[in-house]
């Protein structure tokens, strides 16, 4: 290769090394806040979930202890994750339907259109801590105007919703559901946007009623968005934190003891700052594990437009 | 022509040093600043205090301008008062790790002062008292005891209250139903009888919309009723649950029936639902603190009007209550820890404690704060000198788990408040789950 022209012995060109350098130059604030602000204490608080650690004073190594704790010595910890997976479990599935109702709702040709998609929009711009004592106040049990229509409608004593150990964990998920209007509609809406109408065209051709549309047609086109919401939204859900913290603070009697109000408590009340970091990290495994069935399930569930099967070419 | 690579390792190597070098230097606390050239010797003799406060705009107002004062008294000493806006408890934390937590802070004894002493973190003061000849008999033996941890002394009482241990009561809505008003001789029993003829259903549809009384559903709240009725969480030394003793289970039991039986509040209604039912003319009293006067004075409904009592009797004669005190505990690593000292003692001084009163709505805890002629017929505030006289410290664990302490008894109180567990059974629970944790080995400094 001439010594002349400006491709190098890697094949690379002086053009490409100048741009891949501008191009490192330029990632390079976020990867350094990426490994000060996130990779970095990971990695430490990995360290300290092996360690004694009753912030400020100096961490002491102590192995598994934490781990072995949390699975065998404390109470808590099965109570708040029999707490959110029950939440999880309700919430997360609940929400999708909810949201996909309204984004087909809205998808529609309706009048006011606009209007109507801003408006199912707009809770969930709402601060959730307003959102919260808005619900405090909504479901009080004694005086609450759900509670106070149920009795002078229909004579039913409502139920106690937060200050009830039953009750307050459907609470959360119907103040979940609130906000079903929000991002996660807005995505499906867009995902059924694109949905080609030539296909539908070609399901009526072929006598498919409406149910069958849906579910032949507008279903396995959304497979990949709604694979989408539903891993944000689980591992949204596996967080759930403010709303618990500003209301119930886990109770009453344990009914809304969720995992992160658990590992908080560790954290900033009892500052046993190791235990919190153990918890932490079995959170995250939780959630990877969580993820990665999903992703092995979506396999059969999710179509992605232009697969093909093996031996289909 | 040769010319040096930069690959995406070599690219990230350096990157991932890049980023643990600079953590390094963000970990290095900064060098104090240098005098500025030309300081007079008298300038260098100044002592430069720092104390951080809470984001309460009124307190934080108040102390500034009592900084403002003590400093133009004590040239020597020069006080600034920062605030932590938000986040106080975690901020004060991260910021005693970092060492930059100033000389003293705002806390609280019922908010646990021996997380704090058991990590090593306060100053004592036992020292600087001697040192000083300071009287601490000035002070009402029960805030002053909240204070001390295992004997020794981490703080003064700035302010505070005798916990929930007013009984306000609008006379209106007694007057109406047809009830004599609280006198300061009433017992738990009549207060029961009481709030069972206030409570009534007005619009005739079943359900009540006039409320007897209002307490909180809290910890703390609660242990004004528990001691009136003979009871207490802790032994006195902080190593012994007492939860499962008759006298509290006596407190739970009547909490209890008053939620379900009586029915003469909404179970575990919180402090809003509180200003919402007073402030619609819908609550005929309150059980509540020192701190409640000034606000129900801007809550009651026109047509309305509210007075106040000492909180009732226990079977006991006690009338029930806990020391709740605010204070400005010095930093252990303190590097003025005595001018520091100074300071605290000017925040607990009389004049200061009288004046809080109008500043930030609660008194001084001191006798002659309350045998002072703008206090001692103050209607608001001398109901409360008569219960804060005999209350007891805040309880605190001898192990420094406060935190764990409180987090495990709140769920237990929450199952009695709604009848999921007797007073008898939960008062059980309380007594096991409590002493486990008192148990635990303390959290110290190694």
């Amino acid at each position: 290769m001439s010594s002349g022209t400006a491709t190098g012995a890697t094949g690379r060109s002086r053009v490409t090394r100048v741009e891949e350098f501008w191009g490192y130059l330029l990632i390079s604030p976020w990867v350094l806040g990426f490994l000060l602000f996130t990779a970095g204490p990971m990695l430490v608080s990995l360290y300290f979930s092996f360690t004694e650690y009753a912030f400020p004073l100096r961490p002491q190594w102590l192995g598994l202890a934490n781990y072995i704790r949390a699975f065998g010595d404390d109470d808590l910890f099965g109570r708040s994750i029999w707490n959110t997976f029950y939440y999880v479990g309700l919430a997360v599935p609940l929400g999708i339907a909810l949201s996909l109702l309204l984004a087909l709702l809205l998808d529609r040709n309706i009048a006011g259109r606009s209007v109507w998609r801003t408006i199912y929009y707009m809770p969930s711009i709402v601060p959730v801590v307003s959102a919260t004592f808005l619900f405090l106040y909504i479901f009080q049990p004694d005086y609450g105007l759900i509670n106070g229509w149920l009795w002078k409608l229909f004579e039913i004593e409502g139920p106690g919703w937060f200050k009830s150990r039953v009750w307050v964990k459907p609470t959360f998920i119907i103040l979940a559901l609130w906000s079903a209007g929000g991002p996660t509609m807005i995505i499906l809406l867009a995902g059924l946007q694109n949905v080609p109408d030539e296909m539908y065209d070609a399901a009526k051709v072929d006598g498919a009623g409406r149910w069958r549309r849906f579910t032949n047609v507008t279903l396995p086109l959304l497979s990949p968005t709604l694979f989408f919401v539903l891993i944000t939204g689980l591992i949204a859900a596996f967080k759930i934190f403010g709303p618990v913290y500003v209301s119930t603070q886990g109770g009453p009697f344990y009914g809304s003891y969720f995992y992160v109000l658990h590992l908080f408590t560790q954290a900033f009340s009892h500052w046993q700052l190791g235990y919190a970091s153990a918890l932490a990290w079995i959170l995250f495994v939780f959630i990877l594990v969580f993820t990665l069935i999903q992703f092995r399930i979506g396999g059969s569930w999710v179509y992605y437009e232009g697969e093909t099967e093996k031996g289909d070419s | 022509m040769k010319t040096s690579m930069l690959s995406r390792r070599d690219f990230l190597r350096v990157a991932a040093g890049t980023g643990a070098a600079a953590a390094l230097v963000a970990c290095v606390p900064a060098p104090p600043a240098a005098p500025a050239a030309g300081a007079e010797m008298a300038d260098m003799a100044v002592t430069e205090v720092l104390m951080f406060d809470r984001n309460v705009v009124q307190d934080l107002e108040y102390r500034k301008e009592l900084a403002e004062r003590f400093n133009a008294e004590n040239g020597d000493i020069q006080v600034a008062v920062d605030v932590i806006p938000q986040g106080y408890d975690q901020t004060i934390m991260a910021r005693i790790a970092g060492g930059t937590a100033g000389d003293a802070f705002r806390h609280a004894s019922h908010f646990g002062m021996s997380k704090f002493t058991t990590r090593g973190l306060l100053q004592e003061l036992d020292d600087f008292v001697d040192l000083d000849s300071y009287d601490l008999s000035v002070y009402i033996e029960g805030p002053l005891s909240s204070n001390r941890i295992n004997g020794k002394l981490y703080a003064l009482p700035v302010n505070g209250h005798a916990g929930h241990a007013g009984l306000y009561f609008a006379p209106e809505i007694y007057a109406e139903a047809g009830v004599d008003l609280p006198t300061e001789d009433w017992t738990y029993d009549d207060l029961r009888d009481a709030t069972a003829k206030l409570t009534q259903d007005t619009d005739g549809d079943g359900k009540s919309d006039i409320w007897g009384i209002w307490f909180g559903a809290w910890y703390q709240a609660n242990l004004t009723l528990i001691s009136a009725h003979g009871g207490w969480p802790l032994n006195d030394d902080g190593s012994q649950a007492t939860w499962g003793e008759p006298g509290a289970i006596a407190g739970m039991q009547w909490i209890q029936d008053m939620y379900h039986e009586v029915e003469a509040l909404p179970v575990m209604a919180d402090s809003a639902a509180k200003n919402q039912l007073w402030s619609s003319g819908k609550l005929a009293s309150a059980l509540s603190g020192v701190w409640e006067g000034a606000y129900l004075g801007d809550i009651t409904p026109e047509g309305l009007t509210f007075s106040l009592v000492p909180g009732p009797k226990g079977p006991t004669g006690i009338r029930g209550g806990f020391a709740g005190c605010n204070n400005f505990p010095i930093w252990s690593s303190s590097e003025h820890p005595y001018e520091t000292f100074q300071w605290i003692k000017y925040l607990s001084s009389q004049e200061v404690g009288v004046e809080g009163i109008g500043r930030i709505g609660e008194p001084g805890l001191r006798y002659d704060v309350f045998e002072d002629p703008r206090v001692a017929n103050d209607p608001l505030i001398i109901p409360h000198f008569q219960v804060l006289q005999d209350v007891k410290p805040f309880p605190t664990p001898h192990n420094g788990r406060d935190s764990e302490v409180i987090q495990a008894t709140a769920p237990l109180l929450e199952g009695m408040y709604l009848n999921e567990l007797s007073a008898e059974e939960g008062c059980g629970q309380l007594q096991e789950t409590i002493q486990e944790i008192l148990d635990m080995p303390p959290v110290e400094a190694a």
